[in-house]
Formats: C-alpha cells, structure tokens, sequence
C-alpha cells in the first residue's frame, strides 16, 4: 500500500527529519510508528499525506507517487497532533463541509460516532478543549472512511475510555472496511496490544521495523519455579545467554536469547516446578532487542 | 477524481467563502451607495435641497460631476484598502500553520484551490460596484432619459476602477501566498505598493533631470501604471479618456500579478509556513532589483532632505534604505542577522558595479549621438532676457528660436557648446564622477524658475528635439553670443518682437478672483446676469462662437465664462492697437525696472497720467467687480520667435495687464459706449492715434 525508497526530508541546512527511509506499510494493517520527540515520525505522517515534499526519494500508495496526487488524498486523512479546523466552525459545520469534499464521508457512521465521542455538535469546534477537538478531528476522519488513516498522537489528551473507544473503533475500521492505519506515538505503552506492524523511527531513521504477531526475535520470556532456585551463575553454566534475571518470592522471570527448545529443554533438565512461557511486551521487545539503543528505548518508556 | 466530481467541492468553497464575506458585501456595498449623499454633502448640494426642497433644481450636470470627482477619490481609497483587506479575509489560512495544513491535505488541486477562492473575492469585489451602478440607473431613470450619457460617464468612471482594484486585489494575495502572517504580508504590500513606486518615480526623475532620454520613459508609466495601475481612473479624474496604452498595462499588470499569486500558491512549501521568496524562480535577482532601487531611492531622497548633491549623503541615504529592505526580507525570509548582514554587502557590491557600469555607458551615449546629430535649430528660453510685463508674475515660457537659415554661424558655435556641455553635464551629473553641484542645483533650479538655468530645445533637420538643461555658467558664453549677435541681439534688446503679425485674436470674458467653491454656493447665476450685462453693451457677442463652455475652464481663482473667437480680419486692427500702445508699454517697462514689490509698482503705475480707475471702467459696461474682459492673442514671428501671451489681459494683476489698460484708456478717452465689437476695435484701433 504504502512504500517508501530513501525517503528523506531536511528542514534548512541543517535539520534533517527523514534520512533515506525504507519502509513499506501494508494493507489492512495497523502501523505503530514509535520515535521520541523529533523523530521524524510527524515529517513522515505528512509526507504519505501528501503535505510535505520529499527533498529525495520516493513515496507510493499503490505504487503512485503521493505528492501532487490530489485523487490519493481522497483515501488517506491525517489526524494531526494539533487539529485545526475552519475558523469559527462547528462540529455539524466541518462534517458538512466534509462531507462535499471527501466523497466516501458517511452520515451514518458520523452519527454513530458522534453517540460514542460525545461532543456538542454546534459549538465552536476552536473554543473547545484540545482532546475535544482530536476527538472531534477524529470523528471527522473516520467518518471520511478513509483507505489509509494517518494518526498523530492521536491518544495524548484522551480519557482512558476513549483511548479505549478509539481502538476498537480503528480495529473494527481495519477487519470489516479494510482501512489501514499508520499510528504515531512517542509512547511505546500506547501502541502495546493494538498494532500489528510496529516500527521505532530515532533521529529520522528506521532502527527498527517487525510485524508482531510472526515476530521470531530468538529472544524469550520465561516464568519458572524451582525447589532450588538457581542463581545467574548456575543458569550461565547451563549455557544460556541470559538477557534477565528478576527473583520474585519463589518465582523467576528470566529473558533469555537463543532457540525456543534448547532453552525449554535445558531449564527442564533441572525439573522446575512452574516453566511457562510468556509473551514480550513491546517495552521488552524494545529493550531486548534493541542492544546498545536502549536510550532510546528509555526516552519512550518514560 | 475527476473536475467534474470536484466541482461540487469548490462549489462549496466558493459559496462558502460569499457566506462568510458578507459582512464585507454589505458594508462596502452601504459604503458606496452612501457615497452619493455625502458627495452631495460635500459638494454643497444641501444647501439647495434646503433652499428649493430639490437638489435637482440647480444644474445637475454640474452637480453630478462634483459628486463623480469626489467619489474618485474618497471611494478609490477606500475601497483599495477594502479590498486588499478582502484578500487577506480570504486567504488567510495562508497566514496560519494549522490552516495551512488543513487546506493543503484536502483532495483538492492547488490551483483549482486558488481559483475558487480568487473568483469568490471576485466577485465580492464587483458586486458592490454592479449594485452602486444599478442604484445609480434607477436614480437616473427616474430623473430622465436626457442624463443618459451622464450616466453612461458614470458608468464608464465605476467600471475603469475594476482594473486597479483587481490588481490590488491580485498584489495583496500575492503578498499572502508569498508570506508566513499578516506582518510580512503587509511589508510586502508596502513594498510593493510604496517602497517601489517611490523608487521607480525617484529614479525616473533623476534620469529625467540627469540624461533624459528612454530611462524615465520607461519608469514612469512603469510608476504610474505597473505599480498603483490607477492611470485609467486618473485618467477619467483628469476628464481625460483612458487610452489604450494605459489599459494593456492595466492588463498586463492584472494578469502578471494573477500568474504571480498563483504560481506562488502551488508551489508554496507547508513545511516552513514562513515566506519563502528563494521558491521563486529568480527570487535573488528580484530582491538585488528591489535592494538597490531601495538603495536609489534612500539615496535620493537624503539628497533632496538635505537639499544638495552630495555623494556621501546619498551613500548614506542608499544604506538606509537599502537596510531597511534588506530588513523587510530577512523578517520574511526568516533569515539570521548575519545572513541578512551578508545580502545588504552582496548588494552592496553589485549596485556599485551598476553604479561604475552605468556611469561608463552614459558617458558613451550623447558623444555617440552627437556625432550623429546635426542640430538645425536652438530654442532657447528668454525669460531671464524678456520680461513678461510683471516682477510678481512668473516668467512666461516665451523663447527664441535660433535657426541655421538665419546664422549657421551662431548656430554651429551653439551646437558645439551644447555637445561639450552635455559631456560635461553627465560627468558632473552622475555618481562616480560627481564633484560639485552646479549640474544638479541647475537641474532643481529649472524647476522652481530661478533664473540660473536654461532648458534649451535642439532641434534636427526632421524637426526631432533633444532638451537639455544647462546652468548660467555653462550657457553663459552661449547666451552671450545671442546678445552680441545682430538679429537676434536687436530682437532680445527691444525686449518685444518688432515684427509681429497676428494669428488669432480671442475676446475672453472673465469672472475673476472666483473660487471653484464659490461657484458652487450659486454665484453661477449672478455671474451670468453679469455676463448679460456685458452682451447688453456688446449684443452681437452672442452671434459669435462661444468656444470654452463655462465648466471646462473654471480654475481656482477665475473663471473664463467664454471665449469668443474673434474673426480673423479684426486681428490686425488689435495688433495695430497694441502697436500703438507700444510706446506706453516701453514706460511702464521702464518704471518696473528694479522695482522689488507689488507696492512699489502700484506706486510706479499711480504716478502714470490716468484720468479714470478700473472702476468706472466696470461702472461704464455696467458689470459687477468681478468681471473682466480680456484679449488674447498668439504672436509670432516667422522663423525667428515663437510665443504666444494668451492671457494678455486677464493676469491676477489686472490693473497691470495689457488689453484692460488699453481696452480703458481708450475707452474712455473716447467716452466709447461700445455697442458692438466693430465699434469697440475702432475705438481701440485709433484710441491712441
């Protein structure tokens, strides 16, 4: 759907946003772009959305070069970190509005999200509350029905529940319409459970890019019980490349690297009582994984 | 997507942008339909509606004239700064980073996007001119069809303002697109609409003084047209029809400042909502034009603040200014100070090279053309050499006209003077080689009639002309040889042509010492009893053509009521009557001889033998004291002088003035109870024999 080839962008002289990024989203994915401040994650979201124009490279949303490509913008609606709407415009005004410029707008669908973010429909979209306004700016989007949907930190300023509200909204967007959805965020906890793809963008470039679910990182976390518990030592001994080791009571959670059954098979050697195991959090996967760049890890942690 | 499927989006956008404009709409549109009432109000109008409950009831076309000239030029202003206000209204997501973005990412072509919103300021800006017009033809219907061509002029006034407006309107969108907010948009627009006017003007009226020649040819229409594009309405104000020239510019300028705006919009970069010049195709090229016309233009102007050429006070002028511009661009280019620092020298460097290169051509160009140049004929101002007959009045522009066919000798010692003094005049005249002021002081003093410099004419064998300025030193010898030389010396001596044969002769009557204002409070009327009067003493006036209506030569301080030409065979007989008076003339010349003041002249005239005063001439046609009659005559001389006096009579200083003197005198020495113009020029043909 989406490809990019060397993509690079520079602000002056001297600020680079993007340097030669390759990347390629697919369709019907939901994209996690993950980047501390000043990544060159929003550069990016601007660049698919056809805003900005690559200094180098190329961009393509259906092998069709983006920029100028007026028909693209059709399918694909930035969510900005700071919406902006008409001066002096309502919520009733902008989907109005909306809808005679984007042609799959659906009333329907923007009724229906109007129950689920409730919002005054005829007040002044600019005298309302920043997470007012993204969810306003969100409703707006969503009901465009757009092919790609490009959000911007589009949770900071959202209650919980409407964290909550937005996710199922934007899965249930992608498995029954097909819409992809690329999500920017510097908060690596935001994006945990929700995207299929995820990518970590520092310095405006791509360190890191996995589709989650066929991730086969040689990386794993294990919960296990001993009658004795061994030390760090005792493990190393066995010949495990141990990446962590957290004694909690009579329970140890331990990270190791290597292949999934000689690790199984060498910790059953000593009989555990308990040996599960469990999934990686994306903050785990990060830090794991990510060897050597765990400042950067760090910054999106915190 | 096709334009058929994103018409009903621009569609939207457009109406939007009418809806949201509407306040402008009605307030522009109030605004110039109120314009009537208080051009009227202005004009002194009311007071016959008070009067007679009409304000129809005096002359309308007068009155609707008034109200036309007025309203050119308080709607003009009005509604250009209205108008550049609209431009901003509308495209002032251009202003905002947030808009910018918004904007820009919707499914809409850029130029399609431009478009929409242009024809909705468009038509915003023509409705209330297409309304004001309507309202106008409804008021026109209901007075009569007779006003039909009034209205028509009307009309033609509203409808010749759309081409400056437009531009306008184009100049300050260009300034949007081409800026990140309102206060780099608006240094744009003052940039362009004063800073570069200003200099385009300054420049040409260097050169003008300076050289001559096709530079201010081509700035000042430049000025006038590219820059304020108001020289069709100027035009119409000066009751002159716009010319064709003057609308292919307008034209042009409306149509360069569009691809300019819109250009400017496609390819403005979201990314820095900052103006962006250098996106611009020869953007640099531009700014180093602006920067060192600037820099002119400083220079200049220090020059004429402080009243003398001096290289280093316009160094110090072009520095300012071009400080200042180069400011302007670095506050709209987002630049550091040091970069702006950077700009200022490279431009520093390039006018000089301009400076030095052009010094270098002008100095080529009048010793190549005078090669090349045979001049057949000198004319040459005498009003420092003939006096016009008062020390109050400016010097009439009477002047000699030296011909080969007369004295081939004088004529090639005087066309060698001028080569020579032109060469001199331009190393003097220009920067580099400026040494001292007597060119440029020539050069102001021309202007203000001081009698210290001459503006002479050249002329070819084609009859083609060059003039040139020189100063007293350098026309000195020239003028000396005028002096010395047999004919021409005589003619200038007796300080009147002794050979003089009449082309025409013009009987003028004349309201004097009326205002323009005055005339408008109703003496109109009485001025014309007044004039009955005079047809009264004089009835077969009114067989003759009256050639100068009554509107058309109204000034501030007179008013020719008419102009009678005068058939051709009376001419002679009022030639002979001022030949008779010539004697007179030479003594009255002589007593203003050094005389400084009004009151020492009036002194000198008292103690001429007169046996009545101006007022019983006025008592004797029986006219108010306002009134005087005039001659004018063109005189000339057949190959040696060409000048015309056609106010023979009718100077502010009246009493001092030929034909009244002569007309009185005369008149009453005769006791003429002139009932016809036959028995008048008896009377003034032998009054004095």
């Amino acid at each position: 759907m989406i490809r990019s080839e060397n993509l690079t962008k520079t602000f002056g002289r001297e600020a680079t946003a993007l340097k030669n990024l390759t990347c390629e989203i697919g369709e019907e994915s939901i994209y996690g772009l993950i980047g501390s401040n000043g990544a060159g994650k929003s550069t990016f979201l601007r660049l698919i959305a056809g805003i900005y124009k690559p200094d180098s490279g190329h961009l393509y949303y259906d092998e069709k070069e983006i920029y100028g490509n007026e028909k693209l913008r059709q399918k694909i609606i930035l969510v900005p970190d700071q919406p902006c709407f008409l001066p002096g415009e309502s919520l009733s005004g902008m989907a109005d509005f909306f809808s005679r410029i984007y042609e799959h707008f659906s009333q329907e669908f923007f009724q229906e999200l109007c129950q689920i973010f409730p919002i005054d429909l005829h007040k002044r979209l600019d005298k309302m509350s920043k997470g007012m306004q993204r969810q306003a700016y969100l409703i707006l989007a969503l009901s465009s029905k757009p092919r790609l949907l490009l959000l911007d930190e589009a949770f900071d300023g959202l209650d919980p529940v409407m964290r909550e509200n937005l996710r199922r909204l934007i899965a249930r967007e992608v498995v029954t319409d097909g819409m992809s959805c690329v999500i920017a965020s510097h908060n690596l906890r935001e994006l945990e459970g929700f995207c299929d793809h995820i990518a970590l963008l520092h310095e405006g470039k791509l360190v890191y890019e996995h589709e989650l679910e066929s991730m086969d990182l040689g990386v794993f976390k294990l919960q296990t019980a001993f009658k004795q518990l061994p030390s760090r030592e005792d493990l190393a001994t066995l010949g495990l490349e141990l990446l962590h080791y957290e004694r909690r009571g009579s329970i140890l959670e331990l990270v190791i690297r290597g292949d999934k059954e000689e690790i199984q098979k060498k910790l059953a050697a000593d009989k555990p009582l308990i040996l599960d195991m469990l999934p990686l959090t994306l903050e785990e996967l990060f830090i794991y994984v990510l060897e050597g760049k765990d400042y950067v890890v760090k910054s999106l942690i915190s | 997507m096709s334009s058929r499927a994103s018409f009903p989006k621009t569609s939207h956008i457009f109406s939007r942008d009418l809806r949201k404009n509407g306040s402008w709409l009605l307030f522009v549109s109030l605004i110039l339909l109120l314009a009537e009432p208080f051009a009227l109000y202005l004009t002194g109008i009311t007071r016959d509606v008070a009067t007679t409950g009409s304000m129809w009831s005096g002359d309308f076309d007068l009155v609707f004239t008034q109200i036309a000239r007025l309203q050119v030029i308080f709607v003009a202003a009005f509604l250009l700064l209205a108008v550049c206000y609209l431009a901003y209204r509308i495209y002032s997501f251009c202003a905002d980073a947030g808009q910018n973005q918004l904007w820009f990412s919707l499914p809409i072509k850029r130029s399609r996007l431009f478009f929409v919103h242009y024809l909705a300021g468009l038509i915003l800006i023509l409705l209330p001119l297409f309304l004001d017009v309507l309202a106008m033809g409804a008021l026109f219907g209901g007075i009569g069809p007779e006003h039909a061509p009034l209205f028509q002029e009307w009309c033609r006034l509203r409808l010749n303002f759309i081409s400056p407006l437009i531009s306008f309107y184009n100049i300050a969108i260009l300034s949007m697109t081409l800026s990140s907010g309102y206060g780099s948009a608006l240094a744009f627009l003052v940039t362009w609409e004063v800073v570069l006017p200003a200099s385009l003007g300054l420049i040409s009226l260097y050169f003008s003084e300076s050289a001559g020649g096709y530079i201010p040819q081509i700035l000042s229409p430049l000025t006038e047209q590219l820059i304020y594009c108001l020289a069709p309405p100027i035009r119409l104000f000066m009751n002159k029809a716009p010319e064709f020239p003057d609308l292919a510019y307008s034209l042009v300028i409306m149509a360069v400042t569009l691809f300019l705006a819109l250009r400017a919009f496609c390819r403005r970069p979201l990314e820095k909502t900052r103006l962006r010049l250098s996106e611009l195709s020869g953007a640099r090229v531009l700014a180093a034009l602006w920067l060192i016309m600037a820099g002119f233009a400083g220079g200049y102007f220090f020059e004429v603040v402080a009243g003398s050429k001096i290289l280093i006070v316009f160094i110090l002028g072009f520095l300012a200014f071009n400080f200042w511009v180069a400011l302007i661009f670095q506050a709209m280019t987002g630049k550091t100070f040091k970069q702006g620092a950077r700009s200022v020298l490279k431009t520093l460097v390039i006018a000089l090279a301009c400076f030095i290169a052009f010094d270098l051509l002008v100095e080529l160009y009048p010793v190549e053309r005078s090669r090349s140049w045979d001049i057949e004929a000198i004319e040459i101002p005498l009003y420092q050499l003939y006096d016009n007959g008062s020390p109050w009045q400016l010097p009439s522009s009477t002047s000699v006209k030296l011909e080969r066919s007369v004295d081939d000798q004088l004529l090639e010692d005087l066309s060698q003077k001028y080569k020579q003094s032109q060469r001199y005049a331009q190393r003097q005249g220009f920067i580099l080689n400026r040494r001292n002021s007597d060119f440029a002081c020539a050069s102001y003093s021309s202007h203000n009639y001081q009698r210290n410099s001459y503006l002479l004419t050249f002329y070819d064998q084609s009859g083609k002309s060059d003039q040139g300025y020189l100063n007293e030193d350098q026309a000195g010898d020239m003028l000396q040889k005028i002096s010395n030389s047999e004919i021409y010396g005589d003619l200038i001596k007796l300080q009147r042509p002794d050979y003089v044969s009449g082309d025409r002769a013009y009987l003028q009557i004349t309201a004097k010492n009326l205002t323009w204002y005055e005339m408008e409070q109703g003496q109109r009327e009485e001025k014309e009893q007044s004039l009955n009067k005079v047809l009264s003493v004089f009835p077969d006036l009114q067989s003759l053509e009256s050639t100068d209506p009554i509107q058309k030569s109204a000034s501030r301080h007179s008013v020719f009521l008419y102009t009678y030409s005068l058939p051709e065979d009376w001419s002679p007989k009022l030639m002979e009557a001022c030949e008779a008076d010539r004697e007179r003339q030479l003594e009255l010349n002589k007593l203003k001889t050094g005389m400084e003041t009004q009151e020492a002249y009036e002194q000198a005239i008292a103690r001429i033998p007169q046996k009545h005063s101006l007022e019983d001439l006025e008592d004797l046609l029986g006219v108010e004291d306002y009134l005087s009659l005039s001659f004018c005559r063109k005189v000339s001389v057949p190959g040696l002088l060409e000048y015309s006096e056609d106010d023979l009579g009718a100077s502010e200083i009246g009493q001092a003035t030929e034909a009244i003197w002569l007309y009185r005198d005369l008149a009453l020495e005769n006791k003429v109870k002139a009932h016809s113009i036959e028995t008048l020029y008896e009377a003034l043909a032998g009054g004095k024999q």
